[in-house]
């Protein structure tokens, strides 16, 4: 396991501790709402609290007032972030122009369904694919699956139909497994809680009867990591019978 | 004046304009397919009439400046990330961002820097699409980023462009101005690109990156950023072009 220590003296705000949910304004841009619960840090009250936005270079920063009263601020559209994109969100303590405290790489959640508290492997943004149907963007801070806005019920498509779940999901699991393991490289699953990758191999851990992952470097972990890959989306496919649901909703089909 | 109307090439016409930039790394006299521009089957109009002109560019500043005007009254959302735009803007303009030699050799380099690559490493690289970017943020205060040739990127946009903590942050680009753009010749100052010498745009990007980690650069001014800055950039405050 890879620690990482902390010189800085700044605090880890624990991501329990903070709830964003974005708000869409049905043209494809956000606005969101934040909350925070920061007492149990025992911060100074007159220590400043900033949640701010980003998506690739565009960034957008709001002020909520001091740890000792915070103040909602009443404008919270991310008017600067490119439309249909998923932000990610950082929320900082600063006094002075020093961060006493900070989260970054926040996944906000993407509409009230969605509970509190339960992390968001992979955040939905909706964008003009042109003739494609769903992309896996792997270029940003964590994977994001975007689903083409020129479709009609596209949204309800990818949460109920189990079509779309069959051929789409295993597909995703394995091209971002195969992204950490095989061309990044990482294979620790436990060093960072933050860290996407730890998280994604977490999940994949976690699946049942699946062994731990090819962590160790030796001449062929390569085709070991590939091998394990291909287990986990067996796995996940047994787990939530995909091939069962898929057959189904054949059937299901009008003539 | 030749006027052309913008197209989208779709994911054939960009395969072909790919294997027309690795063509050139066998026959470097191949000439541009410039018939693929107009060919219905491979693009499409953009969805606004959008027409631009064949000319030349003086900096990547200049083209950044025309693509704006160009693209003023069309969605964002058409335009940023659409690497059908970019790349068909790059086969009309390919005289321009790929200029062949004295012998009639051209050498395009990476295909990033024709056809936009989504990751994030070289989404900014693209020798169109990366000027239009940075100028959207900035407009004429990219000047550091962008004043060079439209087909050369400078060390100042390669370093800052491709770091959100950077390129996001407005006093950030002040004091990378500040410091290092010569305000008479608007270059930046001689030696301000060099590799491993103290204080230059390397460095800068070392120590913005392991200061981000205690102070909220965010909230600070140029002046407040200058003064956190180590004795190694002081040769570079307030001084026209350092002795060389």
């Amino acid at each position: 396991m890879i620690r990482k220590l902390n010189f800085t003296g700044r605090k880890k705000i624990p991501k329990s501790l903070i709830s964003i949910e974005l708000v869409p304004d049905g043209n494809r841009q956000f606005s969101f709402d934040a909350t925070f619960n920061l007492a149990e840090l025992a911060l100074p009250p007159d220590a400043e609290v900033y949640a701010e936005a980003y998506h690739h270079a565009s960034y957008m920063r709001f002020s909520y007032g001091k740890i000792g009263k915070t103040v909602i601020p009443t404008e919270r559209k991310l008017r600067q972030i490119e439309p249909g994109a998923f932000p990610l969100f950082r929320v900082k303590v600063v006094k002075g122009g020093r961060i006493l405290a900070s989260a970054d790489k926040i996944v906000p959640r993407s509409s009230a369904d969605e509970p509190k508290g339960k992390l968001s492997l992979l955040p939905v943004e909706f964008k003009d694919l042109a003739d494609l149907i769903w992309n896996l963007d792997l270029s940003s801070e964590r994977p994001v699956l975007q689903l083409n806005d020129r479709i009609d019920g596209i949204k309800d498509i990818a949460r109920i139909d189990q079509q779309f779940f069959a051929l789409v999901y295993p597909d995703v699991i394995r091209q971002i497994l195969r992204t950490i393991l095989i061309e990044n490289d990482y294979a620790d699953a436990d060093s960072d809680e933050d860290d996407w990758q730890s998280q994604w191999l977490r999940f994949a851990e976690g699946l049942p009867g699946v062994d731990k992952v090819p962590s160790d470097k030796y001449p062929g972990v390569e085709e070991d990591r590939e091998t394990w890959i291909e287990e986990v989306i067996m796995v996940f496919c047994k787990k939530w019978k995909v091939r069962e649901k898929f057959l189904q909703a054949l059937q299901q089909e009008p003539e | 004046m030749s006027v052309e109307k913008v197209r989208v090439f779709n994911e054939k016409g960009i395969e072909l304009f790919r294997q027309y930039l690795h063509t050139l790394g066998e026959n470097p006299k191949a000439a541009p397919p410039k018939q693929l521009l107009n060919n219905p089957n491979l693009c499409a109009e953009i969805g606004e009439v959008v027409k631009v002109e064949e000319r030349s560019f003086t900096t990547r500043l200049d083209a950044a400046q025309y693509f704006s005007r160009v693209f003023s009254g069309v969605d964002k959302g058409n335009v940023d990330q659409n690497a059908g735009l970019w790349s068909w803007l790059s086969l009309y303009y390919f005289d321009h961002v790929c200029p062949s030699d004295a012998e009639g050799n051209r050498a395009p380099g990476r295909d990033y820097r024709h056809i936009p690559d989504r990751s994030y490493r070289y989404r900014h690289r693209h020798l169109l699409a990366g000027p239009y970017q940075a100028f959207q943020l900035y407009g004429d205060r990219a000047m550091i980023l962008l004043c060079t040739p439209v087909q050369k990127e400078n060390a100042f946009h390669h370093e800052i462009a491709g770091r959100q903590i950077l390129m996001s942050n407005p006093a950030i680009m002040e004091t990378v101005s500040s410091l290092y753009l010569d305000e008479k010749t608007k270059k930046p100052k001689f030696g301000s690109q060099s590799h491993g010498k103290p204080g230059t745009i390397r460095r800068f990007v070392d120590v913005m990156q392991q200061l981000d980690l205690t102070y909220d650069l965010y909230s600070m001014s140029p002046e407040q950023l200058l003064s956190l800055l180590p004795a190694e950039f002081d040769g570079w405050k307030g001084t026209i072009s350092p002795a060389r």
